[in-house]
């Protein structure tokens, strides 16, 4: 699952996360709590200028295609898959046959329906893309997929919120999902419940928390603050909103996005982990050292420290590198951090203080990656499985250059991989070859406890790992 | 059909209410109990079942395979389960807690339990998992509705049938009454008795022979005798009418023929018996008029100061007449020196006479002698009919007197003895009756004497009835008396100023010319007159409402 890189969401994401499944609790102690007010406000430190769900790789994008769009399948237990917007379907025991019958009252928009011609052009385009040869026909209102060779992690492909079946109009997509897109501007993203219910959320806004912004809103009436820092969350949402503590998948690392390997294995090798995220995230206290960017109780997670030996090849001595800085809390740290590691290696470690907003701007767009050379990228992962936290190392959404091709097959065969015995393996290896190629430092994993308004009556967890609530399914 | 089952369900909602809700609130509360005992069950089993697994993924730190286990092991009753791992060193356990499930808390209606993880003797942690009962109730309630449903038409169907037999029951019982009712507001009632059995015939079995039915049997018996009794009474009624009817008219006519009688040349026996039979007559007529004022109530008794020595031998006269052609029947009366005076009903007093002379002469298989004596002592006058015939044996004599109890003649009806003792008790005297068999009977009438009697020789008589006229006029020249009588109210009014306030006035009831006696009789009290009589054959009731006056009869004050 992809997620906003940054580093501003480093900062703000610790401490308060949502958790799995339906939660939202509205309360507070002035008059939000669930019943008085039908909305869900949430804050971010970033809103997108368009959300489409193909390409919602930042977290607030994410977080709303969550609401507006629904995969054909959830696999939110890990064993078993259920089906949201399919009246029924069937597959044969050898994964070659899939048989998908679409719930025809389901709409895009209205007018928009979502039906079987609909599910045909849907499922041609996202097998094509899924890659095996198939074929496809109509049975009644059905639609039957048919693979040559057996395709067990078809239906785990077709549960990514990535590959939902979507309607795109302008500069948002509509999904199946409960909410639809009302408005996009510069500092809100209005969601509106196609259906509205009782003692339900029927309006979604995603605010922006940022500098200018945070003076107009009113606190009091947030549901969701897990997306801000823990020092941007206001004090009392400890003791008046409902706590637990989550498992929390999320590794911060640092992206190695240098041309020249040489380099690349000298500052993966002479960056310290522990010195550096102490430096880069001064707010931050505790901390769980990962050798590689697959978070621990993740099968093929290792703990400790990778494995470093520093060494400044002369020829290296003088080099500059850039280090996109997101964070604002740590100006002086930084430039501490640079004098000295350019005492230690002779590498001059050039800070620019960009910002949250500007760092991720740069980071997914490809044509600036030669602006920087070090960012700080947190991943984490919603579902089970591992191919999520190399999203932003290599495959298709990778925001650094000069990750060899075998690394982007490895991922691909990782996402399609369906033996857990067999994930496992792989994710250890690509981790290992992340290391090894020197893309990526891993900093240290995250915890989290998610916050949220009390007396919300199915704030359910324990579905994947997710920190985006169904805001749609909460009910007080 | 409906009605009967509308009157079941309006008598029985309560109960029928009360029955469904307590079975629905047992079995829902008994359903949710297995439900959470089954829930319960079933975790620990599945825990025991997936412990091995979840060991396993618990020492790599798969986060992912515990949280599929976990998820297996929770049941849909359990709102959420928490483990809690061990704390060890080298534990690739990182987190505080795993927890899947609904988050909502519901202090007072939530099972909370905590158990140790164990896997094959190591224990991996605790397992905290919480068993919300108000979901549980509404789980359950939703497999038992339909139940509930059934049984809710279950009960109705029980009800009614159960109390079908009661309702028709019922049903005919009220039937039973409205036709016996009916009958009664129509008059026919003598048919109730009939109406009624054919009602119990088509009462349910069972109540037949019951205590309501024989109730119900007892019950139409009485009201067939009700019904009787009230047409008796109707002509009772009827009869008094018609007897006090006669008893008014005839007065008037018996105290002209006597009256007419007394002007007339005959032998003196000839006379005695015109005269008693007149009396007798009279007496018949007094009789009447007594039962037609107050039947079957005492009678008040019509008393006045009487020389008792003039009545008995009038009577005793006329009983010689009667008894003439008995062979060896002598009556004889001995009267005493003084002029015995009582209170008395006269015409009474000389039927009980006529009755205890009859009595004795009756009872005498032959010759015999009835001897009358009139006798005083200490202020009492003794009236003795003394007779030496057959007698009476005493455990007749202890009877008699009293109603219905008669001896020695046939067709008697006892009455005479019966009512000469009441009667002479009524005056505040005694019957007292002496007899030996063989040798006579005597029967002693004690009365209290009577002072002397004022004189009054003066009265006024307004009457508009000749013959009236004439026996008042012919009594008062016998007596002595003064007399000033009128025909009309106009006659009385134009020489009612003169007339002295205290003289006695006698005014009849009906005067003519729908003029009421008591009218003149009120205004003549307002102007002064204080001893105003209504000399009328109406019974004293009719001028109840004027206490101030008397009501006597048409005969002369001094008869």
């Amino acid at each position: 699952m992809f997620r906003r890189p940054a580093v501003a969401r480093e900062a703000g994401k610790k401490g308060g996360r949502p958790l799995l499944g339906a939660l939202l609790l509205l309360a507070g102690i002035c008059g939000c709590r669930p019943g008085a007010n039908s909305t869900w406000t949430a804050l971010f430190t970033y809103i997108p200028e368009a959300v489409h769900v193909e390409t919602a790789v930042d977290g607030t994008s994410y977080y709303v295609c969550r609401q507006t769009h629904e995969p054909l399948f959830r696999h939110e237990d890990g064993q078993n898959y259920v089906s949201r917007v399919l009246s029924a379907w069937s597959r044969n025991l050898k994964h070659t046959e899939f048989k998908f019958c679409p719930k025809e009252r389901l709409v895009f928009e209205p007018g928009q329906p979502f039906s079987p011609d609909f599910l045909e052009k849907f499922l041609s385009g996202s097998t094509k893309k899924y890659g095996p040869a198939f074929t496809l026909e109509r049975s009644g209102a059905c639609s039957v997929v048919r693979f040559s060779s057996p395709q067990p992690g078809y239906l785990n492909y077709l549960s990514r919120l990535e590959n939902s079946p979507s309607i795109s109009n302008g500069n948002r997509s509509s999904g199946l999902g409960p909410y639809s897109i009302e408005n996009i501007s510069k500092s809100t993203v209005l969601l509106q419940r196609k259906t509205p219910v009782s003692s339900g959320y029927n309006r979604i806004e995603i605010r922006l928390f940022g500098t200018g912004e945070k003076e107009h809103i009113d606190l009091r009436k947030v549901s969701d603050f897990n997306k801000l820092s823990s020092f941007q969350q206001p004090d009392w949402v400890k003791s008046e909103y409902a706590g637990f503590d989550n498992i929390e998948l999320r590794v911060v690392g640092l992206a190695i996005n240098h041309p020249d390997p040489r380099v690349r294995k000298m500052l993966y090798n002479c960056i310290n982990p522990r010195e550096f995220r102490k430096m880069a995230v001064p707010s931050r206290k505790d901390y769980y050292d990962v050798q590689t960017v697959l978070p621990l109780g993740v099968p093929g997670a290792l703990g400790g420290t990778p494995s470093q030996t520093c060494s400044v090849p002369a020829e290296l001595k003088g080099t500059s590198v850039i280090f996109a800085n997101s964070r604002t809390d740590n100006y002086a740290q930084v430039t501490q951090y640079a004098h000295e590691f350019k005492k230690r290696t002779g590498i001059e470690l050039v800070v620019k203080n960009l910002g949250a907003e500007e760092v991720d701007a740069m980071l997914l767009d490809p044509k600036r990656r030669g602006q920087y050379n070090l960012a700080l990228i947190v991943t984490y992962n919603a579902r089970q499985d591992q191919e999520g936290f190399f999203v932003f190392y290599v495959g298709a959404n990778k925001v650094i250059g000069y990750v060899p091709a075998s690394l982007d097959r490895m991922h691909f065969a990782l996402e399609r991989e369906t033996d857990p015995l067999r994930k496992k393996e792989l994710a250890e290896t690509l981790a290992a070859e992340l290391g090894k190629h020197a893309l990526a430092i891993p900093l240290y994993q995250t915890f989290a406890r998610l916050y949220y308004p009390p007396g919300i009556k199915n704030l359910s967890v324990g579905r994947g790992f997710e920190e985006i609530p169904d805001i749609g399914d909460l009910r007080w | 059909m409906v009605k009967l089952f509308t009157r079941v369900l309006a008598y029985n909602w309560r109960h029928y209410a009360a029955a469904v809700l307590v079975f629905i609130a047992f079995w829902q509360g008994f359903s949710a109990f297995s439900a959470v005992r089954v829930a319960d069950d079933k975790l620990l089993t599945a825990m025991r079942q997936n412990a091995a697994y979840f060991e396993k993924a618990f020492l790599e730190g798969d986060v992912f395979e515990t949280q599929r286990i976990m998820w297996r092991i929770k049941n849909e009753n359990v709102k959420r389960i928490t483990f809690h791992p061990v704390q060890f060193d080298g534990s690739r356990w990182i987190f505080k807690e795993a927890i899947v499930g609904n988050l909502y808390d519901r202090p007072r209606a939530q099972i909370i339990h905590e158990v140790p993880f164990v896997s094959n003797g190591a224990e991996l942690g605790q397992l905290e998992y919480v068993i919300d009962l108000v979901d549980v109730n509404a789980a359950v309630f939703g497999q038992n509705y339909v139940l509930f449903i059934t049984v809710v038409f279950f009960f109705l169907g029980l009800l009614i049938l159960s109390n079908m037999g009661a309702i028709q029951t019922l049903a005919a019982i009220e039937r039973s009454v409205n036709e016996i009712n009916s009958i009664t507001d129509s008059g026919k009632s003598d048919i109730i008795r009939e109406s009624i059995k054919k009602n119990i015939a088509r009462l349910p079995a069972g109540i037949i022979g019951t205590p309501f039915a024989q109730m119900t049997e007892r019950m139409s018996g009485a009201l067939e005798q009700a019904a009787r009794l009230e047409s008796e009474l109707a002509v009772s009624k009827a009869m008094s009418d018609l007897a006090a009817q006669v008893a008014h008219d005839i007065r008037s006519p018996l105290a002209a023929l006597g009256a007419a009688a007394k002007g007339l040349e005959m032998p003196a026996d000839q006379r005695t018996l015109i005269d008693g039979s007149i009396g007798r007559m009279q007496g018949i007529a007094d009789d009447l008029l007594q039962r037609y004022r107050a039947p079957g109530a005492a009678a008040k008794p019509k008393m006045e100061t009487c020389a008792l020595a003039g009545l008995i031998e009038q009577v005793l006269a006329e009983k010689r007449i009667q008894h003439k052609d008995k062979a060896g029947v002598k009556i004889d009366f001995s009267a005493g020196t003084d002029g015995f005076k009582a209170a008395v009903d006269p015409k009474e007093l000389q039927r009980i006479i006529s009755n205890l002379v009859n009595n004795s002469v009756e009872a005498f298989a032959g010759p015999g002698a009835v001897r009358v004596g009139l006798a005083a002592t200490d202020g009492k006058v003794l009236i003795e009919i003394k007779d030496d015939g057959k007698g009476i044996p005493p455990e007749i004599l202890a009877k008699l007197g009293q109603k219905g109890e008669t001896h020695g003649k046939a067709g008697g009806t006892g009455l005479g003895l019966y009512h000469a003792r009441t009667s002479v008790e009524a005056w505040g005297g005694s019957l007292k009756i002496e007899s030996e068999p063989g040798k006579g009977t005597a029967v002693t009438l004690t009365l209290p004497a009577a002072a002397k009697p004022a004189a009054g020789l003066r009265a006024v008589l307004l009457d508009d009835d000749a013959l009236v006229h004439m026996n008042w006029r012919m009594a008062a020249k016998a007596a002595g008396a003064e007399l000033k009588s009128f025909k009309t109210p106009q006659e009385f009014a134009e020489a009612a100023g003169t007339l002295p306030r205290d003289i006695p006035l006698y005014i009849d009831s009906e005067l003519g010319n729908d003029i009421k006696g008591e009218d003149i009789a009120v205004d003549l009290h307002e102007k002064g007159f204080t001893d105003i009589t209504m000399a009328t054959g109406h019974s004293p009731e009719k001028f109840s409402g004027l206490p101030w006056l008397k009501v006597a009869g048409k005969e002369p004050p001094w008869s």
